[in-house]
């Protein structure tokens, strides 16, 4: 594929493979599964828990390893990034949004949101203000100052999406972003969520198992028997 | 910038900014001990390097300004007196030079109505009375310091304790002197004769006496020192200690005996007197104070080294202590690392995160063990005076209760010990013991920050 | 809740994964533990070397077990010739005590000495019985010398290894020196004595002011000494079969003696200002060390503290199964018994270990430290010179003495366990803050 298509593509998948091996068995999660994400689209993948959504995910944002295929994303080669270039790949290419909102309990709402910029070369004065920006469009820019103690479960799941968007990422990967909300904080980080392609230009890949959810988005896939199949 | 960064996260992880939630408290419990245990272990370290600096320095002091003096130069003990004033005027020319003493020096028996004893008997010029050198530590208990004429003596404390006299009683002194030169001369016929058999009284070095008188009684604050000495002048000098079985010397103060420069002085000195004396005039007759009490200084250095080598084992105790502590926080936060990892912090700036976490609480504990330790050691008379105190309080208590002798302890005996000890604080010292402790803090956060290194990102898929 | 069961509960919790870390830290807290201890018995056990033989040398040949000062008598000791003194008559009533291994008659006066090397030199000089070495072996042995020899010497004079050295009279050479001093009499008032004796045997007590300053005469005395003893008191030396019965024995002897002019002093009186001295130094650097175990018992405690923190549901559930507090105290404070116990036990090995090869490890150091200086010197980043880590040259000593009892060791080692087994307890005090119901109600 050439350097112009590839940028059109977000993700592009060919043949990956992951199982797991323990001692009692070896669980084969991901078997020769294909995808394409294309710039600026939402996609959804759901599947019964353990069926292995959260496992591709993983991959896809440089949290899990694999053993065969080809994985694009954001035109890095991830089979070929060593374990020192992935740092970097996560903090520049991909957004990743967890179902717990692993928002560091000591830094208020603002400076969790700055953090992955000024981590990575950004001057804490853009890096405060690009995350002070980022929380107003989240609608949270009055609670910005609070720590994730102060702040309700949607708040924080809000919050984690900023997180998500500070360094610009050509994808942000949700897995199960609801899952731990009520029904109107559920809607709320819905309806932001599937804006973000449109508000920023991203990409946008959610697991769950939530139809409703799934709905919104472009594309719907199901992930049974380590392969994905288009609704 | 990424230090910036793992600064602020490291003192963020410290300090603990959530607002609520006394069950996170425990977090900071244990790196609180770590870091009281590294100020507890400074304390003595700070204590024993002041008291021994002092020590060391309180008897060095009062050596060099009471006995040694800063530079020696050996004399022959029939110098003249007019060669000896040209000599002396020679040497007061001599920048840095504040002021010199012709001393001479003999060992003799002293002898009161109960006791008898050695003793040094320094015949010497009033300059060194008047010195302010020795003024600081030759303390006057009674009568005068300064001996005239040929009857006059003074005894340092402890001999005039020993030989139970005071003001005004007489002493007697015995001191060899040859007898007369022919029979010097003639020692090898009669030496053989007289060797042959036991003796008549006098052999080939009469013994002189003299009988003196007391005049003063002085102190040097040490007993090593005073304890036989015995001070005469001149004159008297010259007719009690025989040139043949005494030594003399120019005795040199000079205004610079700490520095560097005193090697200058001392060049300049064999500089002004070997063209006065070019009879007998050497440079080796010149020493400087290190070189006269050489073992003295070696056996201070080497208790002060194991002193030291000792009490750093409890910094190294407590840096370790530390490094087990922090892998303790590093654990408490594998949450927190693999976030970071997950949003793209890299292996350096976890690092860095835990590394200064070290520094940070190992230069807390630095800082308070340092400032408890001087302050400890600025008032260490204090508590020695308190504590003995308290000892023998109690010991009176139980004497009058046993029905025992009460004894009373004194922990600084001046018998072996000065009977206070001088506070001396070296900061370039003490600065360096801090460096010391934070780099072995820092180096103990290697460790845990590996470990921390090695937390996986994994840790966030796993769900609940 | 039994003992045994206690136990079970706490190997239990200890194999869990997380507790690996947590038994790491235990281990180096026992290694802390052990440090302390080791530095503890290798000091004490140097200090009390020293001290024991500055002791040994003073109590055999100066301070004697008891002495017994008598009143000036004008009487020439004549050793034990059959005189019928008063002296004489004390004696044998307290050589028949039992507890009395021995009393000598001696005297003491201080005489100058000139030698070949012509350098005045003063000396104590003690006119003893000629046949000491039958009377106290001790005393010949302490000085280094066979207790075959007869010491000392009738006509001559025995010296120490550093006076000789200062005198220029060695051992064998049958040099000369001259003694004199002040002799007071009643009837020629205060003169002079002046003597020459040879030097025969040289004795080596390795306590430098014995060595340097003490010489021995045989009683009868050698012609021309006479003098220099007659204005001197005569001084029983008593030495008894075990010298901490000095109190007693004291008593005893007391009891022999005429009422007034004589004066008895035990060793402990004799020696106070010393021993002293010596024991305050042993007290700090106790004190000193001891803050070792201080520290790592700060840390057991907070350590304790939070595994306490972390188990409260596993304390809780306990406790609904009918466990007191007491109980579950005592299996976090059996963390700090372990912790001292394993500690106290590695270090005590290790310090008995090092103490007995002190001299080697200390040689070993010293020329590691030396080859150092002489890398760096050779570069250029210091001065060359020998550079002496542990000189022993200012301390008259050959090698270091040690001497440690099998008692210090355990007060060391009992120091160590209670220092973590109290930090232990006051952290498991913690425990009874659990409320079962409410903290499983949480879960």
């Amino acid at each position: 594929m050439s350097e112009s298509s590839s940028d059109l593509l977000a993700v592009r998948c060919n043949g990956l493979c992951k199982t797991f091996f323990s001692e009692a068995e070896n669980l084969e999660v991901l078997r020769s599964l294909d995808l394409q994400i294309r710039q600026g689209e939402s996609c959804a993948i759901m599947g019964a828990s353990g069926s292995g959504k959260s496992t591709l995910l993983a991959i896809l944002g440089g949290l899990e390893r694999f053993e065969k295929g080809e994985v694009y994303v954001d035109g890095n080669n991830l089979g070929a990034l060593s374990e020192k270039d992935l740092p970097r790949f996560r903090n520049k290419s991909v957004g990743f949004v967890f179902q717990f909102h692993y928002l560091l309990k000591d830094f208020t709402a603002l400076e969790n949101v700055a953090l992955p910029a000024y981590m990575c070369g950004v001057s804490k004065k853009d890096a405060w203000e690009k995350a002070g920006s980022l929380l107003s469009k989240m609608g949270l820019s009055n609670r910005a100052d609070h720590y994730p103690s102060e702040l309700s479960g949607g708040e924080r799941q809000r919050a984690a999406i900023a997180r998500a968007l500070i360094n610009a990422p050509r994808i942000v990967l949700a897995d199960e972003p609801t899952g731990n909300l009520d029904a109107a904080n559920a809607e709320a980080v819905r309806s932001l969520l599937f804006s973000l392609p449109s508000m920023t230009g991203c990409s946008l890949l959610v697991a769950t198992h939530d139809a409703g959810l799934a709905s919104a988005a472009d594309s719907v896939y199901t992930l049974s028997s380590g392969r994905l199949v288009r609704q | 910038m990424k230090g910036d960064c793992a600064g602020l996260i490291s003192s963020r992880f410290l300090l603990g900014r959530e607002p609520k939630g006394a069950r996170d408290k425990k977090h900071s419990s244990g790196l609180t001990g770590a870091i009281i245990g590294i100020g507890i272990s400074l304390v003595p370290i700070v204590l024993v390097l002041i008291v021994s600096n002092g020590m060391i320095q309180g008897i060095t002091d009062r050596y060099m300004e009471t006995k040694t003096y800063h530079i020696q130069v050996a004399v022959p003990s029939n110098l003249d007196s007019s060669s000896g004033a040209e000599g002396k005027k020679a040497l007061l020319d001599v920048p840095s030079v504040r002021n010199v003493v012709l001393e001479t020096d003999g060992t003799g028996i002293i002898a009161s109505p109960t006791t008898t004893k050695a003793v040094l008997i320094r015949a010497i010029e009033d300059s060194y009375f008047t010195d302010p050198g020795t003024g600081e530590y030759l303390k006057v208990l009674a009568g005068e310091p300064t001996p005239k004429g040929t009857r006059e003596i003074v005894l340092g404390e402890a001999l005039a304790n020993e030989l139970h006299v005071r003001i005004g009683d007489s002493v007697t002194i015995i001191t060899p002197s040859a007898a007369s030169a022919s029979a010097l001369k003639n020692s090898d016929a009669l030496g053989q004769e007289r060797f042959g058999s036991l003796k008549s009284d006098f052999g080939l070095y009469s013994p002189k006496l003299t009988i003196l008188k007391i005049k003063g009684i002085v102190s040097a604050g040490y007993r090593n020192l005073d304890a036989s000495w015995a001070f005469v002048s001149p004159e008297a000098g010259s007719r009690i200690l025989a040139s043949e079985f005494s030594i003399s010397y120019f005795g040199i103060k000079t205004n610079n005996a700490y520095s560097n420069s005193l090697g200058n002085t001392r060049l300049a000195v064999e500089k002004a007197l070997e063209p006065l004396y070019p009879n007998w005039f050497e440079s080796r007759l010149v020493r400087t104070w290190p070189e006269i009490e050489v073992n003295l200084y070696k056996s201070f250095g080497t208790t002060k080294s194991v002193l030291m080598l000792i009490m750093i084992l409890a910094l190294i105790v407590a840096a370790v202590n530390l490094g087990s502590a922090l892998s303790t926080f590093v654990a408490e936060h594998r949450k927190d690392i693999a976030v970071l990892r997950s949003t793209g912090a890299e292996d350096s700036l976890i690092r860095g995160i835990f590394l200064r976490a070290g520094l940070i609480t190992g230069g807390l504990g630095t800082i308070a063990g340092l400032c408890a330790g001087l302050i400890v050691a600025i008032n260490v008379n204090a508590l020695i005076m308190g504590l003995e105190w308290v000892i023998n309080f109690f010991t009176r208590l139980w004497a009058a209760i046993s029905g025992t002798a009460f004894v009373s302890l004194r922990l600084l005996d001046p018998s072996y010990y000065l009977e206070r000890i001088p506070i001396v604080i070296n900061f370039a010292d003490i600065a360096i013991l801090g460096v010391l402790s934070v780099v072995l803090c820092v180096l103990c956060s290697l460790v845990p920050a590996r470990k921390a290194i090695r937390v996986s990102v994994q840790e966030l898929i796993r769900k609940n | 809740m039994t003992l045994s069961s206690l136990f079970f509960t706490a190997r239990r919790w200890g194999f869990s994964s997380k507790r690996r870390a947590s038994s790491n830290r235990a281990f180096l807290a026992s290694l802390g533990i052990a440090v302390g201890v080791t530095a503890l018995i290798v000091v004490m056990g140097v200090m009390g070397g020293l001290q024991n033989s500055y002791i040994s040398s003073i109590l055999e040949i100066s301070s004697f077990h008891i002495r017994i000062e008598t009143p000036n008598d004008n009487v020439v000791p004549q050793g034990d010739a059959g005189q019928t003194s008063d002296v004489d008559r004390i004696l044998s009533r307290v050589r028949s005590l039992p507890g009395v291994v021995s009393a000598i008659p001696f005297k003491e006066c201080q005489v100058l000495a000139v030698g070949p090397t012509g350098d005045p030199v003063s000396l104590t000089l003690r006119a003893m019985p000629k046949n000491t070495q039958e009377l106290d072996q001790e005393l010949v042995k302490a000085l280094g010398l066979l207790n075959t020899d007869q010491f000392p010497r009738p006509n001559e004079l025995a010296i120490g290894k550093e006076a000789a050295l200062q005198l220029g009279a060695m051992e064998g050479e049958g040099s000369d020196v001259e003694l004199m001093g002040v002799a007071q009499t009643q009837d020629e008032g205060v003169t002079t004595f002046s003597s020459q004796l040879t030097v025969g045997k040289e004795f080596s007590s390795g306590y430098y002011d014995f060595d340097s300053g003490m010489a021995f005469v045989s009683a009868p005395l050698p012609v021309g000494l006479e003098r220099a003893f007659a204005a001197t008191p005569t001084v029983i030396g008593i030495k008894l079969k075990n010298r901490f019965d000095d109190a007693s024995m004291a008593e005893q002897i007391r009891q022999l003696l005429p009422n007034t002019g004589y004066a008895l002093t035990t060793w402990r009186e004799y020696n106070r200002g010393f021993f002293g001295a010596l024991r305050t130094e042993k007290t700090v650097m106790l004190l000193l060390i001891s803050l070792i175990f201080l520290v790592v018992a700060i840390n057991v405690y907070h350590s304790l503290r939070r595994t306490i923190a972390m188990k409260q549901t596993d304390i809780a559930t306990l406790k609904a199964v009918g466990a007191s507090n007491r109980a579950i105290r005592g299996i976090f404070a059996q963390e700090g018994f372990s912790i001292g116990i394993l500690g106290a036990l590695l270090g005590s090995v290790l310090g008995v270990a090092v103490t007995r090869n002190l001299n080697s490890i200390l040689g070993w150091m010293s020329a590691v430290a030396g080859t150092v200086s002489n890398i760096l010197a050779s570069l250029g980043l210091t001065n060359a010179g020998s550079y002496d880590l542990f000189s022993l040259q200012g301390y008259y000593l050959e090698k270091i003495p040690v001497d440690i009892s099998v008692g210090e060791i355990a007060f060391i080692a009992c120091l160590a366990i209670a220092s973590t087994a109290i930090s232990a307890i006051l952290a498991s005090r913690r425990v009874s803050d659990a409320i079962p119901f409410e903290v499983l109600r949480n879960e």
